[in-house]
């Protein structure tokens, strides 16, 4: 019974799981320092053997859609490169999202893989609240100017009622 | 009480708080049951929301905000007729500066509720308290209008205190009103330290009023104002609210004293002089305010901005032109006119003056509020023209306001008199000697 289960397996699985390993090529993305320049190195492979002239092009993410900063063919140890975009400013989380796609041969172009570095630009830190009616509090000079004012105001008021007490007590 | 003018004013005065003839029931009734109408559909829109009303989400305002804004304006009365008359030492005001301080304070708890309804869900008032921002304009108002309503009760109040106490002295009135003048007469006696205390709370009262009385309409206008709309957002427009609210506030006193004379037969007390200084008044006001409307439209139709440009034009020929030049011609050349020819110096000639006035002055704060909301930076369609109607509720809530104000003011001068007795007759209770007549202000402070 056994034997009949290791066999089944064998003829359904072991076909398709050798299907998916052998269609779908690898990238792996670094960054290195090449002349004293940094750069990002992405490598492709297909089933743990790198592959020749393949055609990548490298993305950053941006708010609004990825940004192109490069593209390179790989060598025949399957690894190409661009300059690190050191002038772009991370994200909010302080790092560049960058995308590699495979652009040729044409049967993998559809294969892409991200990974975040660090950025070389911080972002501007952005406000928790920004200058807003929904900010939790006012500005310092304009609390300030509202409560002198009210309070010059309200203290003369107290001063009037006084002098009304002091009139019912005879002067 | 030393001359016949003398015991004329308090018992003249007297007269007035006795009990109500035909004319001021017909009246107290008439006017109470508008305001219960207007309650009716006050207690409709509740029922139902703001549905009731013409607003959307487009008019967020409409003649609630119109009448908040004309009755704030006409506050502005008893700041000026009381409290610049008194610190620049014009005596004329005596007869009428009660009036004026009156005014403010009715004109106050009117302006108020306004708001509330406005809101639609008076609850929500709640939570301006609750979670008000310093930094919005809404809450800036509500602490000026709170400070300005608290600082006129104290200002109606404190320089009637020795007329209360003549009351007090009065035999023969009914029991209630014994008490209510015993009360509020603070034991007033004429004495030298009661003159001293009671000239000082007056003075700075008159000091603090004015300032303050300034703040309500300039928050008022930069509620309009910090809003980034055409016709809003203008740095003229705080200036220009507090002209319009002087204007309006002298027609409003004018139109007062022309109907109280008539019918609690006043004219001599108030002589006729007394309304040709108001109308000298109204007339600078008057010139003052047309040349901030200049100002006001002149920058648009130069430049042709093109937000502020549409917006013009709808108000010179197009939806609003009707109302825009009806608030020209009715608050602002017709009065000036009469108010510059001989007709200005007659009791009829200034009254319908500050009539036409006090129409034009509404008029205008329906300028101010309504095409401007009909000019969104997003129309539902290009070239639309949103049209804000106001319902039958809008309307009855607003003629209970006016109603509730008349009526005040009724109620108030059966109960209190309309004129300062020891002002005008300064022989009821003699000043001390060795103290001057009527200290100026600031001697007063200082005494």
């Amino acid at each position: 019974m056994k034997l009949v289960l290791f066999i089944t397996w064998v003829l359904l699985l072991w076909p398709w799981a050798a299907f998916a390993q052998t269609t779908q090529p690898a990238i792996s993305l670094t960054t290195d320092i090449e002349d004293g320049k940094k750069m990002v190195q992405a490598s492709v492979s297909l089933n743990g053997k790198p592959i020749e002239n393949v055609i990548l092009q490298y993305f950053v993410q941006r708010t609004f859609g990825n940004l192109p900063i490069g593209q390179d063919t790989t060598l025949d140890d399957g690894t190409s490169a661009v300059a690190f975009p050191s002038d772009l400013p991370g994200a909010s989380d302080g790092k560049l999202h960058l995308i590699v796609r495979i652009k040729a041969p044409a049967q993998y172009s559809a294969v892409s893989t991200s990974a975040a570095f660090p950025a070389d630009v911080q972002p501007a830190p952005v406000a928790e609240f920004p200058r807003a009616l929904w900010a939790p509090h006012a500005p310092l000079a304009l609390t300030v100017s509202i409560f002198v004012i009210l309070a010059g105001v309200w203290l003369s008021y107290f001063f009037v009622f006084s002098r009304i007490l002091a009139i019912r007590k005879g002067g | 009480m030393s001359d016949a003018k003398s015991n004329n004013v308090e018992r003249d005065m007297l007269a007035t708080l006795g009990p109500p003839g035909f004319a001021h029931k017909f009246l107290v009734i008439a006017l109470g049951l508008v305001v219960a109408w207007a309650l009716v559909a006050y207690i409709h829109q509740l029922r139902i929301g703001l549905a009731a009303t013409a607003m959307s989400d487009y008019f967020s305002w409409g003649v609630y905000i119109v009448n908040f804004v004309f009755f704030i304006g006409i506050s502005m009365a008893g700041s000026l007729i009381s409290a610049m008359l008194r610190l620049s030492n014009a005596h004329w005001r005596h007869p009428i500066s009660r009036l004026a301080e009156a005014i403010t304070v009715f004109a106050l708890l009117v302006a108020g509720p306004m708001v509330i309804i406005d809101m639609g869900r008076p609850d929500r008032f709640l939570h301006v308290i609750r979670y008000g921002r310093l930094q919005s304009p809404i809450l800036w108002d509500m602490l000026s209008l709170t400070s300005y309503l608290a600082g006129s009760f104290l200002y109606l109040y404190v320089p009637m205190i020795p007329d209360l106490a003549i009351l007090r002295d009065t035999p023969g009135l009914s029991r209630w009103r014994q008490k209510l003048y015993g009360t509020l007469a603070m034991r007033w006696t004429g004495t030298p330290n009661q003159y001293r205390n009671l000239d000082r709370a007056v003075s700075v009262m008159a000091i603090v009023i004015l300032p303050v009385a300034v703040s309500i309409h300039t928050v008022t206008a930069w509620l309009f104002g910090m809003t980034l709309r055409p016709g809003w957002h203008s740095t003229i427009i705080g200036p220009d609210f507090v002209i319009g609210a002087l204007y309006s506030g002298v027609a409003a006193v004018i139109t007062a004293i022309v109907l109280f004379r008539y019918f609690l037969r006043l004219q001599a007390h108030i002589p006729v002089d007394h309304l040709r200084k108001l109308a000298k008044l109204m007339l600078v006001f008057g010139l003052a305010y047309a040349y901030f409307v200049v100002n006001e439209h002149v920058g648009a139709a130069y430049t042709g901005e093109s937000v502020e440009r549409p917006l013009l034009e709808k108000m010179i020929s197009g939806h609003y032109a009707i109302q825009f030049w009806a608030m020209i011609f009715v608050g602002l050349v017709l009065p000036l006119l009469m108010l510059v020819t001989p007709l200005g110096r007659t009791i009829s000639g200034i009254s319908l003056a500050a009539l036409l006035v006090n129409i034009g002055m509404w008029l205008k704060r329906y300028i101010i509020v309504v095409p401007t909301l009909a000019s969104p930076f997003m129309p539902p369609r290009e070239g639309a023209h949103l049209a804000y109607v106001p319902t039958w509720v809008e309307w009855s809530i607003t003629a209970g306001g006016f109603a509730a104000f008349l009526l005040m003011f009724i109620l108030f001068s059966k109960v209190f008199p309309i004129i300062s007795i020891w002002e005008v007759d300064q022989t009821q209770w003699p000043r001390p000697a060795g103290m001057p007549a009527i200290p100026s202000a600031a001697a007063a402070v200082l005494a």
